[in-house]
C-alpha cells in the first residue's frame, strides 16, 4: 500500500506538477481566507480581517515553498529547475563556457589518446601475441655485470623441464638469411626457434599449422624429415600473393632446402620489439642444429655454447616472483654443476620483446608519460580554475543580490555546484569523445608513425583519471564565489565597485598564470630537447652520416665458394663502384652500422687469452664482447667515422700482411686505460679451429651508437681480406648526397659477375628511420603533448588575462576621462601581463633544467644544446598574452566614462 | 510553529493525528483543534502545518478530500486512513511511555 500512495505522490508531484500547484494555491488561498472570515466574526472590518489574515499566514510564497519541500521526489523537480537556470547562467557567459570547456576537453582527451597511442606503440609493440600481460622474458646475467648474456640450448631445456610456475617457455633467435623461393633470391630476418615458440605466445596459424612438439626438442623422435618454416602473414602475401598452395611448397635458406608448413596471423612478427622476423623455424631439429645457423658456432651440448634468449608465459595463478623462484633454484643448479654456468643468474621481467637497453628505456617510459600526463591536466586545470576565479570576481556582485533578495545559502551554492557539474559533464562528454576520435582515427597515427598490426583500445585508467581530475576541478572552483560571498555580508559587496573585487581575487589568480606558463614550458622544453636529440642523431655529421648512404648486400652463397675468388670478387666490386660518376665513396662491410654491429667477438690482451681450444667452456665471460665488423679500406671515411688516433686501413693492410685492427674508442679505454693503445696486441682466440694470430692495432676510431641510439657499441673492426668468409655488403654514398639508384648498382654487380645475388638498395636514412620507429614514435608523441599543452596554455592564459582585462574597464575609463593617454593605459596592463609571463618563465626554466636531466638518463642522444623550440613556445605564449592585453585594453581606453560606469 | 512552547520532533505529526481522530477538518480548522486540545499551549503556524499535512497524506496515514466549509467555501478537508489510525495508536502509545519515564525520572528524589 505504501508502495501505491508512493506511486501516486510522485506521479502527483513530477507529472502532474501544474495540477498540485494549483490545488496548494486553492488550498492556501481558502485558508487565508477562513481565517479573514474568522477575524470578522469577531468584528474586524473586512479588509482589515483580510490584511491580518495575509499577515499571519507569514508570505504564501515561502508557505507554498516549504510545503512542496515535503513532496517525494521535489529534489528532482528542483535538479531540474537548477539545471535550466544553470543553463541560463552559463549562456551569459559564452566565452567563459567556449574557453572553459575547449580546455577542459583537450586535457581529458588529449591526455587520453596521447597516452594510449604513446603506451601501444612503445609497450606493447608486439603484434599479434595473446595475453601480452602474462609473457615474461628471462634474462642471464654472469655474475656481477649489467650485461644480459644469451642462454645455451643445454641450459634453456634444464630450465624448461624445472619451471612449474611457466605454462611455457621459448628459446628464440634470429639471422639475416638468403632466401631462395618461386619470386626469387633475397635477404630477410629468419627466427630460429624452439618448438614451442608460437604456443608460448599464444599465436595461431591463419592457414597450415605451426611446429609440432618435438620438432625441435634434441632427442625426440620427430616424424618430420625435412626442415621446416612457418612464413609471416605479410611475406605469405608479398611472396605467394597469399594462395593457399605455398603450403607444402619448398624454400631455400642459405641453400637449404626448407618445407613451409604455415603462416602466423597478420602482425606477428616474432619476439624482438625491435627485429621484425619474417619466417620462423625450428633451431633444432632431429637432435641437429638447422644447418642455415650451424655457422654460428653451436654447439648442441656445449653450457658455453650461448644463442638463445628466452620467452615465458606465466602458468595461471602464477606471479613473477613465482617464475624467478623456479629459475632461480634451476640456475644455481646449473652453476654448482657445470663450470661454464658458474656464476650465472637469471631474471625473470615482465613483459617480452625487448633487450635490456630497450627495457630500461622502456621502464622509464610510463614515468614518463605520467609526468607529462600531470603537466597536462595540470595545465588544464590551472586554466579552468584561474577562469573560474576571475568570473567569480565579476559574480560577487550577482550572487550577493540573489542573497539580499532571499536566496538561501544552501540554494546558492548549489545553483553554482550546477553550473560546474553542467561544464564539466559537457567537457567530460567533448573529452571522451575527442580522445576517442584521436585513437581510432588510423590516419592521424599513421601520419605520425606507422606501426604494423597496431590495434589499440583506449586506456581507461588514464581516461579514468583525466576524467576525475578535471570534473573534480571544475566543480571544486565553480564553489569558489558561492564559499566567498557567504564570507561577507551582502551589503558590503553590494556597495563595492568592481575594481575593489578584483583586487581581492587576484593574488590566487596571478598565481594559477604564472604557474601555468610555467608548467607549459617544462612541457614544452622536454618535448624541444627530444625532438632536436632525434633529428641529430638522424643527421649527424659527428658520427655515422647517413645521408646519401645506399646499402645493398651481395650474397654470393652458391657461386662463389673459394674465398680467394671471393675477396677477388670483392676488390673488383669496389673498383668498378669507385669508377662509376655517380658514386662519392664505396665500402665493403659484413654488416652496416648503425643498423647491424657485426658479429660477437670476445677480446682479450694478448697473453691473457685462455688456452686454446677451451674458450667454449669458460672463457667467454673472461674477455671482452665486442661486435667485430669487417670492412674494406675506405669504410670510415664513407661512412664518416672519424679515425681520432693512428691510421684507418689502407690496401697493403691485405692477406699477405700481418693482421691488424682498428678498436673504437670505447674498447681502447676498456682494455688500455690511459695508454696508448696503438701497437699493442689484441687476441681473438675462436672456439674451434686453429688458433688465429693476435691483431695489431693501428687506430682508434670514434665511439658510434647501435641501432637503438642508446647506448654506445663497442667495436673493433678488421680489414675483410684478412679475414674472408663472410657474405659482405657493398655500401656507396652517391655524389652531393644523392642517393644511388639501385639500377646502378645492380649493373656494376651484374659487370663484375652476373651470378651474385644483389637485395637490398634503401638509402641507410630509410633504414634507420624504420628501425628508430619507435623512438620516433616517443618524439612524436612527446611533440603531440608539446602541441597540445602549448594551444592549452595560450587559450587559458589568453582567457585569464582577457577577463581580467574587461573587469578592469570601469577603473581604466575613469582613468582615461581622468586624462591618461591610451599609451598608458596600456603600457599599464602590459606590464602587469609581462610581469607574470617573466614570473612563470622563470619557474618554467627551472623546471626544465630537472626535465633535462631525467630526459639525459634516457637517451644519451640529448644534449640541452637545441632550444630553438622553447623560444619559439615562450614566444607564442607570450603572443597569446599580449593579444589578450591589448585587445581589451584598446576598447577599455576608447570607452567613454558613461558606457564604463554603466557596463557593470 | 508556535514559540510558546518549542514543539519537540515528532510531535506535531502526532497532535495532527490525534486533532483528525474525530473528524475530517480543513487546514484552520486542525490548527484551532491543536489550539484546543494543548489547551492553548501549542498554536501550529501554517509554514509548518501545511508541509506536515502533505507529508502524512503522502505517508497514507490521511486522506484529503475537497468539501465546503460551514459558510461554503471550497476547503480541502484531510481524515484520517486506517493506517492513519495505527500509527496515531502506535505514536501515543511511544509518547505514554516515553512521558511516563520523563515523569518518574523527574519526580525521583
Amino acid at each position: 500500500m505504501r508502495l501505491v500512495a508512493l506511486a501516486r505522490s510522485l506521479w502527483r508531484n513530477l507529472v502532474r506538477r501544474h495540477g498540485a500547484e494549483q490545488a496548494l494555491d486553492d488550498e492556501l488561498r481558502a485558508y487565508v481566507e477562513l481565517l479573514a472570515e474568522e477575524h470578522a466574526r469577531d468584528g474586524m472590518p473586512l479588509e482589515r480581517a483580510r490584511r491580518a489574515a495575509l499577515l499571519e499566514t507569514g508570505g504564501v510564497e515561502q508557505v507554498k515553498e516549504m510545503t512542496r519541500d515535503a513532496w517525494v521526489g521535489n529534489a528532482l523537480a528542483t535538479g531540474a529547475r537548477e539545471l535550466r537556470y544553470a543553463m541560463r547562467s552559463l549562456r551569459r557567459a559564452p566565452a567563459f563556457v567556449v574557453i572553459a570547456v575547449t580546455t577542459l576537453a583537450l586535457g581529458i582527451g588529449g591526455a587520453t589518446a596521447v597516452f594510449t597511442l604513446m603506451k601501444a606503440s612503445l609497450l606493447h609493440a608486439l603484434p599479434g601475441v595473446a595475453e601480452p600481460d602474462r609473457l615474461v622474458t628471462v634474462d642471464a646475467h654472469v655474475h656481477g655485470s649489467q650485461q644480459v648474456d644469451e642462454f645455451s640450448y643445454a641450459d634453456y631445456r634444464d630450465l624448461r623441464e624445472h619451471a612449474p610456475a611457466l605454462a611455457g617457455l621459448a628459446a628464440y633467435n634470429g639471422a639475416p638469411m638468403a632466401v631462395t623461393d618461386a619470386a626469387g633470391a633475397t635477404r630477410t630476418m629468419a627466427g630460429f626457434v624452439s618448438d614451442n615458440f608460437f604456443t608460448v605466445l599464444g599465436v595461431r596459424p591463419v592457414t597450415g599449422r605451426f611446429f609440432s612438439a618435438g620438432t625441435a626438442a634434441a632427442g625426440a623422435s620427430s616424424t618430420e624429415n625435412q626442415q621446416v618454416v612457418v612464413l609471416s602473414y605479410e611475406w605469405w602475401q608479398q611472396r605467394f600473393g597469399g594462395a593457399a598452395n605455398a603450403i607444402g611448397s619448398t624454400l631455400r635458406l642459405d641453400g637449404h632446402p626448407f618445407t613451409i608448413i604455415g603462416v602466423a596471423p597478420p602482425g606477428f612478427t616474432g619476439a624482438f620489439t625491435m627485429y621484425p622476423m619474417t619466417l620462423w623455424t625450428p633451431a633444432i631439429a632431429n637432435d641437429r642444429v638447422s644447418p642455415p645457423i650451424a655457422a654460428y658456432d653451436m654447439n648442441l651440448r656445449s653450457r658455453a655454447s650461448r644463442w638463445f634468449f628466452l620467452v615465458g608465459r606465466l602458468a595461471p595463478g602464477q606471479t613473477i616472483e613465482h617464475a624467478q623462484r623456479d629459475l632461480a633454484a634451476t640456475t644455481r643448479w646449473l652453476a654448482a654443476t657445470y663450470p661454464a654456468d658458474k656464476d650465472r643468474t637469471v631474471q625473470v621481467l615482465s613483459g617480452a620483446g625487448m633487450d635490456a637497453n630497450e627495457r630500461a628505456t622502456a621502464s622509464r617510459l610510463p614515468r614518463l608519460l605520467g609526468v607529462a600526463v600531470a603537466l597536462l591536466l595540470l595545465i588544464a586545470c590551472g586554466n579552468v580554475a584561474s577562469l573560474s576565479l576571475v568570473r567569480a570576481a565579476a559574480r560577487r556582485r550577482e550572487l550577493a543580490m540573489r542573497l539580499a533578495l532571499g536566496a538561501s545559502r544552501a540554494a546558492l551554492v548549489r545553483h553554482v555546484a550546477v553550473e560546474g557539474v553542467v561544464l564539466a559533464t559537457g567537457a567530460g562528454v567533448l573529452g571522451i569523445l575527442l580522445a576517442r576520435w584521436l585513437v581510432s582515427s588510423s590516419a592521424l597515427v599513421h601520419s605520425v608513425v606507422s606501426i604494423p598490426g597496431m590495434d589499440v583500445g583506449m586506456d581507461v585508467r588514464v581516461l579514468a583519471v583525466a576524467l576525475g581530475t578535471t570534473v573534480l576541478t571544475a566543480i571544486l572552483v565553480s564553489l569558489v564565489p558561492a564559499v566567498q560571498i557567504l564570507r561577507v555580508p551582502p551589503g558590503a559587496v553590494l556597495k563595492e565597485g568592481g575594481g575593489a573585487v578584483r583586487r581581492r581575487s587576484a593574488g590566487g589568480q596571478r598565481t594559477l598564470v604564472a604557474a601555468q606558463v610555467g608548467a607549459s614550458l617544462v612541457l614544452l622544453s622536454a618535448a624541444a630537447v627530444i625532438f632536436s636529440a632525434f633529428h641529430r642523431v638522424l643527421t649527424a655529421h659527428d658520427e655515422i652520416d647517413p645521408q646519401g648512404l645506399t646499402d645493398v648486400s651481395l650474397r654470393v652463397v652458391s657461386s662463389i665458394h673459394d674465398t680467394t675468388r671471393q675477396v677477388a670478387f670483392y676488390r673488383a666490386v669496389l673498383a668498378r663502384a669507385t669508377a662509376e660518376p655517380s658514386i662519392a665513396g664505396a665500402t665493403l662491410t659484413n654488416t652496416v652500422p648503425p643498423l647491424e654491429w657485426g658479429s660477437r667477438a670476445t677480446v682479450f690482451r694478448r697473453g691473457e687469452e685462455p688456452p686454446p681450444g677451451t674458450l667454449a667452456e669458460h672463457g667467454r665471460d673472461l674477455g671482452l664482447r665486442v661486435d667485430a665488423l669487417e670492412i674494406s679500406p675506405r669504410f670510415f671515411d664513407v661512412m664518416r667515422i672519424p679515425v681520432v688516433r693512428g691510421r684507418a686501413f689502407t690496401a697493403s693492410d691485405n692477406e699477405q700482411s700481418a693482421p691488424v685492427v682498428i678498436v673504437s674508442r670505447r674498447v681502447a679505454d676498456a682494455l688500455w686505460p690511459g695508454q696508448d693503445p696503438i701497437g699493442r696486441f689484441l687476441s681473438v682466440p675462436s672456439a674451434k679451429g686453429p688458433p688465429r694470430p693476435p691483431l695489431r692495432v693501428v687506430g682508434v676510431a670514434a665511439d658510434t651508437r647501435n641501432v637503438a641510439l642508446t647506448s654506445v657499441a663497442l667495436a673493433m673492426y678488421v680489414p675483410f681480406a684478412q679475414h674472408p668468409g663472410s657474405n659482405l655488403s657493398l655500401v656507396v654514398r652517391g655524389r652531393g648526397s644523392l642517393p644511388v639508384p639501385m639500377t646502378t648498382v645492380r649493373r656494376l654487380v651484374a659487370e663484375v659477375d652476373a651470378g651474385v645475388a644483389v637485395e637490398g638498395g634503401k638509402t641507410l636514412l630509410e633504414e634507420l628511420q624504420a628501425q628508430l620507429r619507435p623512438q620516433q614514435a616517443a618524439s612524436a608523441w612527446i611533440g603531440a603533448f608539446g602541441i597540445i599543452a602549448l594551444l592549452l596554455a595560450a587559450i587559458g592564459l589568453y582567457g585569464v588575462v582577457a577577463q581580467g582585462v574587461l573587469q578592469r574597464t570601469r577603473e581604466l575609463a575613469v582613468r582615461s576621462a581622468l586624462g591618461a593617454s591610451p599609451g598608458g593605459i596600456l603600457r599599464t596592463v602590459l606590464g602587469d601581463g609581462l610581469r607574470l609571463v617573466a614570473m612563470g618563465g622563470v619557474a618554467g626554466a627551472l623546471g626544465a633544467m630537472a626535465a633535462f636531466r631525467v630526459l639525459q638518463s634516457l637517451f644519451t642522444a640529448v644534449a640541452p644544446a637545441d632550444l630553438r623550440a622553447v623560444v619559439v613556445a615562450a614566444a607564442a605564449l607570450a603572443l597569446a598574452m599580449l593579444a589578450a592585453t591589448i585587445l581589451p585594453a584598446r576598447r577599455a581606453a576608447k570607452l567613454n566614462l558613461v558606457d564604463a560606469l554603466r557596463s557593470d | 510553529m508556535s514559540s510558546r512552547t518549542p514543539l519537540l520532533q515528532g510531535t506535531l505529526d502526532l497532535l495532527i493525528l490525534k486533532a483528525l481522530s474525530l473528524q475530517p477538518l480543513h487546514g484552520l480548522g486542525v490548527s484551532r483543534r491543536v489550539e484546543q486540545i494543548t489547551r492553548g499551549t501549542f498554536r501550529v503556524k501554517p509554514g509548518s502545518l501545511f508541509p506536515a499535512l502533505h507529508r502524512l497524506e503522502e505517508k497514507g496515514w490521511l486522506a484529503a478530500s475537497w468539501g465546503e466549509s460551514e459558510n461554503n467555501r471550497r476547503a480541502k478537508y484531510y481524515e484520517l486512513t486506517r493506517a492513519g489510525r495505527r500509527q496515531l495508536a502506535a505514536e501515543s502509545d511511544a509518547w505514554n511511555r516515553v512521558a511516563g519515564a520523563m515523569r518518574a525520572a523527574l519526580e525521583s528524589p
